[in-house]
């Protein structure tokens, strides 16, 4: 019952909390969870692509968080902390990577001439939420020498120029469109 | 309402308003004011009407050892500001309750975590005539009572203060039957002759129209508890025929009264470990019967606070009523062990007393009457959570009573309503944090419940076992 109700978190980003709370919770003492491993891997799947089509609703650093997105997070992060071979799937999802989608459209995207402002990249623009992001990151390449290699070289892609030319490459497209 | 009684308020009435231009001459020349901080003990502070309430913030600020800028000071809904009016001019009565509260409590906004902007709301005519409405009912109340108290020859002088352990043994049957209390009054104070002797038509009036019925709750709840109602609902044993007129669902004051009394007799008989008794003789004379009806028969979609703060001790009485105390159920626990254990526990004996209580129930109602309560509660205010917890205890206990409640549950049509306005749209932390735990609880209550059955399957089928083995042997 409670997993028919995950798209309405797009609609009540401050006050999700509670239901991520409690999902959690039930999650790790329920028995008939564990059992269930069809059902479990098909939650869990659905988790990630909620945050791939979660659309940006946090407006900047100092303003409310979306509490719906902090709670994927954090609950992504529970039941693969617990269970590898969650892990496992997540990590090789064909449809949404999540190492990729977490660190590009959550953390670090940025605003272009054709996306800006309050609804701009990234998702997460709240200190809570960019710490859940980076927690859930740390999590998923704990252990996994290949995730961690990604990881490592999209921030290595990020120190030098790479993001910076994306980003003029965006800006003199526009001038040209214009 | 009689007419004698009628004519005493109008009597009264009238004596106030001819006197309302000398109000201000027959303040006392002292006052007393007893100060309630947050933390810490309540203390009674000396005063005089012409100091101002700059002066007054600075002495409870060396008495409560704080810097002035880290509370306030209220005075029911009004705020006492540094500035130069008197205590006369904010009208601050003789022994006025002052509650003293730290800025934090006050500004934080519910629901919202983390420091942000002080928000000032702009000012609403409208609150500004309820305001003046306010006052000028406090005021006819409080010298309602002052005429009266002067009737019956009684000056304005600060009363000793006495310390609930400063009571001696030898203190009278009454005082050892009222309600601990932050202040005892000695039995010649005018609160409690007023409690006593004038209470029956007092609480006749609650019943009154309009405005009247409001004030006199004001009024009864500015004196002690009621000491025949407290020994009446003590003892238990008349109550049998009184439950109607006891717990009234039409008159929202006197039930209210009532209930306010049995909240404060639990907490004396918590304290003093006799509870068990008590609950035992209320269960046995129908009472919890009663409540639940009761409670199914307040509308849920009344507006104002009244109706609320009914359904929390309706609520929170009849939770304490069905589940023995801690100590009783370790005795039960402590008398099994090994396997057994699991099986007799105290939730299993618990289990068995709730279910004879809730016997004659429509508990499917019962269901759904918690669910729409909590539900509509849940945008109301924080101060709903507290609805929310009795509700959510009060509902393990009716799915731990039937097997079939919990398939009712989960088929309920409004179940998703509850959750989604629970849970999502209440605006109040607390009230979703309530419902989030409440949930959890039910789900855990559950669970063990069908362990705790599959044990004592397993249990049976090996006593069966070994039984005809024995036979056949």
């Amino acid at each position: 019952m409670l997993e028919t109700l995950l798209p309405n978190i797009e609609q009540y980003p401050t006050t999700s909390d509670a239901y991520f709370w409690l999902l959690d919770k039930l999650l790790q003492s329920c028995a008939e969870v564990t059992r269930n491993i069809e059902w479990r891997n098909k939650f869990v799947l659905s988790l990630v692509s909620a945050i791939a089509s979660h659309p940006i609703l946090e407006a900047g650093e100092l303003r409310d968080e979306d509490k719906g997105l902090i709670g994927l997070f954090n609950l992504i992060r529970s039941m693969v902390k617990r269970d590898a071979a969650l892990k496992e799937l997540v990590l090789t999802n064909a449809e949404c990577n999540l190492v990729t989608e977490l660190f590009d459209s959550c953390l670090f995207a940025i605003p272009v001439a054709e996306n800006h402002g309050i609804a701009g990249p990234p998702k997460c623009k709240t200190r809570a939420c960019r710490y859940a992001a980076l927690r859930l990151l740390a999590e998923l390449i704990k252990g996994r020498p290949v995730e961690f290699k990604l990881v490592a070289d999209l921030l290595l892609a990020q120190f030098s120029s790479g993001t910076t030319s994306l980003f003029s490459l965006a800006l003199s497209l526009s001038r040209q469109s214009s | 309402m009689h007419h004698h009684e009628f004519l005493i308020v109008v009597t009264l009435v009238v004596l106030v308003l001819a006197n309302s231009n000398s109000i201000s001459t027959t303040i006392a020349d002292e006052l007393t004011l007893i100060i309630r901080p947050e933390k810490g003990p309540n203390f009674l502070l000396s005063a005089k009407p012409t100091e101002t309430s700059s002066q007054l913030r600075q002495r409870i600020s060396q008495q409560v050892r704080k810097p002035l800028s880290s509370f306030r000071v209220m005075a029911n809904t009004l705020e006492l500001k540094d500035g130069d009016k008197t205590l006369r001019d904010l009208r601050v009565y003789n022994y006025q309750n002052l509650f003293v509260k730290g800025k934090e409590s006050l500004s934080a906004e519910p629901g919202k975590s983390g420091p942000g902007p002080i928000v000032v709301s702009p000012p609403r005519p409208e609150r500004f005539e309820d305001r003046t409405e306010e006052f000028s009912m406090r005021s006819l109340v409080l010298e309602t009572v002052q005429l009266m108290l002067r009737g019956f020859g009684f000056r304005d002088l600060p009363l000793p203060y006495i310390r609930p352990h400063d009571l001696s043994s030898s203190a009278t049957a009454a005082a050892s039957n009222k309600p601990k209390l932050d202040f005892v009054y000695p039995r010649e104070h005018p609160k409690r002759i007023v409690a006593s002797e004038h209470f029956e038509l007092l609480y006749r009036l609650l019943d009154a129209p309009g405005d009247i019925g409001r004030s006199v709750w004001e009024l009864l709840n500015l004196l002690p508890a009621n000491e025949s109602m407290l020994q009446k609902l003590s003892q238990v044993k008349e109550l049998e025929q009184n439950w109607p007129t006891l717990f009234d669902s039409r008159s929202i004051y006197k039930l209210s009264y009532t209930l306010q009394v049995v909240v404060e007799l639990m907490r004396k008989q918590r304290e003093d470990g006799t509870g068990d008794e008590w609950c035992e003789r209320f269960v046995s004379l129908g009472g919890v019967s009663h409540l639940l009806t009761t409670f199914m028969e307040i509308d849920e979609n009344q507006a104002g606070g009244g109706h609320a703060a009914c359904y929390e001790m309706l609520l929170r009485i009849i939770n304490f009523v069905l589940q023995p105390s801690k100590r009783a159920r370790g005795l039960v626990a402590s008398t099994h062990s090994g396997p057994m254990s699991l099986v007799s526990s105290g939730a299993i004996e618990r289990t068995v007393q709730q279910v004879e209580c809730l016997k004659g129930i429509d508990i499917q109602r019962l269901v759904q009457k918690l669910l729409d309560v909590a539900r509509v509660c849940a945008t109301r205010d924080a101060d709903s959570s507290r609805i929310v917890k009795q509700a959510t205890e009060l509902l393990i206990i009716c799915v731990n009573s039937s097997h079939d409640m919990l398939e009712f549950l989960f088929t309920y049509q409004h179940l998703n309503e509850w959750i989604l306005a629970s849970l999502f749209q209440s605006p109040h932390k607390k009230v979703r944090q309530q419902t989030a735990l409440g949930i959890h609880r039910l789900c855990s209550e559950v669970e063990l419940l069908y362990v705790q059955c599959r044990v004592a399957r397993l249990l049976v089928s090996n006593l069966h076992m070994r039984l005809t083995h024995t036979r056949s042997q």
